[in-house]
C-alpha cells in the first residue's frame, strides 16, 4: 500500500504506534499533504508537538527525514548547498598552469550539498521539515517557496536539479512574524494548540509509559494551572513529559513527590522570576494539599 | 458541489480572509477524495485548506457549519455521544464534566482508566474544541478599534506580548541583515599570512551600528490614556529591541516612564505606571501641548540621531496660541530641526483630522510625518517598521 491510499485512520494508528497522540484533525492535514501533495505549514505555541508530528510522519511512513532548522541570517548556501571554496582554491595550487585543475573546480566533488539538495536528489521517499521557518528571512521563505513550488533548484556553475522522489514537506512556525501569504496559500494550515488536561495525560503517558498515572495526572493537571499564570513563559507539554521524568528519577519510590516536584520545578519553569511566582502560588499554598 | 464550494470560499472572503483560487481548487479536490459522508473529517480537510491564520478559525467554523453542517435532533446527539465512550465511561458525566476517578494506591495514585483506554477514548478530539471563543475574542481585540479597548483585561496584556516579540525578531532579523557581504582585504590578508598569502579564510566587512534613539512620548489625556498605556504596554514587551530608548507621558507636562520598562513583569510595569500618573494628577486631565513638549525639551536630549514618536490625537485644547495658531506647532517645528525625525501616530480617524481643535496639517507643516494607528495590530506594525 502506498502512503497515498492509506485512510486518515490508519495514519492516526500509525502515528500513534509511534508514540504520536494525533487526532482527527492531524491525521486528516497528513491525510491530504499526501493525497494533494501539498506542505504542511504547522503554527503552534512552542513545545505543543510540531516537530515532533513531522519525525513521526516520516518514521511511521518509512520516509528519509531531512531538516532544515531555520534561524536569523540562514542563507542560501546554507539550505542548498555551497562551493568548497578552500577545496577548490587548493585544487587550483596543486594544479597549479593546468588546464585541468581549472576546469575541474566546478564538478559535483567541490559542491558540499545541504539539506535542501540532498533532500532533493534522493532516491528514496523523503520528508523534510523546515523547522522554524518564522525565523529565517522572507528572501530564504521566498526562495524555498519557488524550489518547492517548481520541485526545481538552480545552482549557479553546476545546473538544474529536479526532483529525484516524492517528497513530503512540513514546516513549523511559532509566528514570531507574519509569514507571506504566497507561503501561506500553498501550504495546508494546521494550528495545534494546548491540549486539554485529558490529551496530555495520554501523550505524557505514551512518551513516558513507565511513569505512575497518578504522578501523570497530578504534574498535568499542575502544568495547567500554571499556564493560567501570568508568566514569562508557559510552560509546554514538553516540560509536562520532562517533568514527569524528572521526578520519577528524583523520587523512584513515589515516597515525597511534592518535594521532588518542587526540587525539579525548573525543568518546567525557565526564569527565574517565573519559578520564583510558581513555588508561591502552587507550592507555597492550598493547591499542594488538594 | 463544486457551486457549494465556490459559495463557501466567496462567504469566507466575505469574512476578511483570503481565500484565494488555488485554495478553492484544493477544497474541490479534497472534497472529490473525501465526499460529504463524514462533514467533521471534511471540516478538518476545509478547515487546512482555507484557514490561513489561527484567529479565522473561529469565522471558518460560521460559515462551514451554514454550508456542511447536518442538523442533529439534541437528543440524538448526546445519544450518538453516549454510544462512543468506553464502557467503563457509559453513564457517566458528559464529556466536559467527566473527571478521572482516582483510587488510592501503594505507592501513588492510579487513574480508573487504563492508558491504553484513554489513548483510545482521547484520539480523534479536535484540539480546538474550546478556544474557538478564545481565538474569536483575539482576533476582535488585535483588530478593533483602540480607543474601544478602554479597560483592564488581561488579555490584551498576552496580545502585546505576542506583537511584542514579533517587533523584536523582525528588528533584530534587521541587524543580521545590516552585514555587508564585501570583503575586508586588510583583515582578510592578515587572517591569511598563515596560509603564505593564499586567501583561503575570507573575512567579511561588518557594518557599524547605526546608532539611533527613539524617544516615546504618549498622550494620556483623556481619550489617549488607555491607547497610551496599550502603545507602553507594547514596548514593554520588545523593549529588548528598544533598549536604548526612553519613554515619557503627558498632558499638560510631561513625566518619564522609561525606568517602569525595567520591570519583570508587564501587569506591575502597568500598575507603576499608573499610580506614576495619579501621584502627578494625569488621571483624564486636558492636553497643554505646548507646557508638555516645553517640559519635554528640556527632559529629554534630543539629537540628530533622535527619532521622536509622539502617540495622540494632536487636539491641544489648553495650549496657548499665537495669532490663532497653537504655539505646539513651533514647538513641533523645533524638534523637528532637532531630531532625524518626528512622527505622530494618530489613533484618531482620518476624517476626524483637522475637525475643531486637531491641528494634524499644522504639526505636518512643521514638519512632522503622521500616521493613523487605529488598531493593536496597526499599531504594532508601524513600531515593527520603525
Amino acid at each position: 500500500m502506498t502512503d497515498e491510499e492509506l485512510s486518515i485512520e490508519e495514519i492516526g494508528k500509525k502515528l500513534e504506534s509511534t508514540g504520536y497522540i494525533s487526532n482527527n484533525e492531524i491525521s486528516t492535514s497528513v491525510f491530504l499533504s499526501l493525497s494533494l501533495n501539498k506542505p504542511i505549514l504547522i503554527e503552534g505555541p512552542p513545545g505543543v508537538g510540531k516537530t515532533e508530528l513531522a519525525k513521526a510522519v516520516s518514521e511511521c511512513l518509512g520516509r528519509e527525514f531531512f531538516r532544515i532548522q531555520c534561524y536569523e541570517g540562514i542563507t542560501f548556501e546554507q539550505i542548498v548547498g555551497e562551493w568548497n571554496y578552500q577545496k577548490q582554491l587548493l585544487h587550483l595550487e596543486a594544479f597549479k598552469g593546468s588546464e585541468k585543475g581549472e576546469e575541474s573546480i566546478f564538478e559535483d566533488d567541490f559542491f558540499i550539498r545541504r539539506p535542501l539538495l540532498t533532500s532533493f536528489m534522493n532516491d528514496k521517499p523523503s520528508l523534510l521539515l523546515i523547522d522554524e521557518i518564522d525565523k529565517a528571512d522572507e528572501e530564504v521563505e521566498s526562495f524555498l517557496l519557488q524550489a518547492l513550488g517548481e520541485k526545481q533548484i538552480t545552482v549557479n556553475d553546476l545546473g538544474t536539479f529536479d526532483l529525484q522522489n516524492d517528497l513530503m514537506v512540513m514546516l513549523t512556525s511559532n509566528a514570531q512574524r507574519n509569514l507571506l501569504e504566497e507561503t501561506k496559500d500553498r501550504c495546508l494550515f494546521l494550528y495545534i494548540s494546548y491540549p486539554s488536561v485529558e490529551r496530555e495525560m495520554a501523550i505524557v503517558k505514551a512518551r513516558v509509559p513507565d511513569a505512575d498515572n497518578g504522578l501523570v495526572k497530578k504534574v498535568v493537571n499542575m502544568v495547567h494551572r500554571i499556564r493560567t499564570f501570568n508568566l514569562n513563559k508557559k510552560p509546554s507539554v514538553r516540560a509536562s513529559i520532562d517533568w514527569v521524568s524528572s521526578v520519577m528519577h528524583l523520587d523512584k519510590d513515589y515516597k515525597n513527590v511534592d518535594a521532588a516536584l518542587e526540587d525539579s520545578v525548573g525543568v518546567a519553569i525557565k526564569t527565574e522570576p517565573d519559578k520564583a511566582k510558581v513555588i508561591k502560588e502552587i507550592f507555597r499554598n492550598e493547591y499542594m494539599n488538594e | 458541489m463544486e457551486e457549494k464550494i465556490v459559495r463557501l470560499s466567496n462567504d469566507l472572503r466575505k469574512k476578511g480572509m483570503p481565500v484565494s483560487v488555488r485554495s478553492t481548487q484544493s477544497a474541490i479536490d479534497a472534497y472529490a477524495i473525501l465526499g460529504e459522508d463524514n462533514v467533521d473529517t471534511l471540516k478538518d480537510a476545509f478547515r487546512s485548506i482555507y484557514v490561513k491564520s489561527k484567529y479565522d478559525i473561529p469565522k471558518f467554523n460560521e460559515s462551514f457549519d451554514g454550508f456542511f453542517a447536518k442538523k442533529v435532533p439534541k437528543k440524538l446527539d448526546n445519544d450518538l455521544n453516549r454510544a462512543y465512550r468506553p464502557n467503563s465511561m457509559k453513564g457517566k458525566l458528559s464529556q466536559h464534566e467527566w473527571k478521572i476517578t482516582m483510587q488510592k494506591g501503594t505507592g501513588g495514585k492510579q487513574i480508573q482508566m487504563g492508558a491504553e483506554q484513554a489513548m483510545e477514548y482521547f484520539a480523534g478530539r479536535p484540539v480546538l474544541e474550546d478556544r474557538d471563543k478564545d481565538l474569536a475574542r483575539d482576533n476582535d481585540i488585535l483588530n478593533s478599534d483602540l480607543s474601544k479597548l478602554n479597560k483592564y483585561d488581561e488579555r490584551v496584556f498576552e496580545l502585546c506580548v505576542e506583537l511584542g516579540r514579533k517587533i523584536a525578531n523582525k528588528q533584530s532579523r534587521r541587524k543580521r541583515l545590516a552585514r555587508s557581504n564585501k570583503i575586508d582585504m586588510r583583515r582578510t590578508m592578515r587572517q591569511n599570512m598563515k596560509y603564505g598569502g593564499v586567501p583561503i579564510d575570507l573575512v567579511h566587512v561588518k557594518k557599524k551600528p547605526h546608532r539611533k534613539q527613539h524617544l516615546f512620548l504618549n498622550d494620556v489625556s483623556g481619550s489617549c490614556e488607555w491607547i497610551s498605556s496599550w502603545f507602553f504596554m507594547l514596548m514593554f514587551a520588545c523593549q529588548k529591541t528598544f533598549k536604548d530608548s526612553r519613554m515619557f507621558e503627558f498632558d499638560n507636562k510631561t513625566i518619564e516612564t522609561t525606568e517602569f520598562l525595567k520591570e519583570q513583569y508587564m501587569v506591575n510595569a502597568f500598575a507603576e505606571i499608573r499610580l506614576l500618573r495619579m501621584r502627578n494628577m494625569m488621571v483624564r486631565g486636558t492636553s497643554n501641548m505646548f507646557t508638555a513638549f516645553e517640559s519635554f525639551m528640556k527632559q529629554a536630549d534630543i539629537s540628530n540621531k533622535s527619532y521622536i514618536i509622539l502617540l495622540s490625537d494632536c487636539r491641544d485644547w489648553a495650549g496657548p496660541k499665537v495669532n490663532g495658531i497653537p504655539a505646539s506647532v513651533e514647538l513641533i517645528s523645533q524638534m523637528s530641526s532637532m531630531a532625524k525625525k518626528v512622527v505622530i501616530l494618530n489613533p484618531e480617524d482620518k476624517k476626524k483630522w483637522d475637525v475643531v481643535d486637531s491641528c494634524v496639517s499644522l504639526y505636518k507643516g512643521a514638519g512632522a510625518q503622521v500616521y493613523e494607528v487605529s488598531t493593536l495590530n496597526q499599531l504594532a506594525e508601524f513600531v515593527a517598521d520603525m
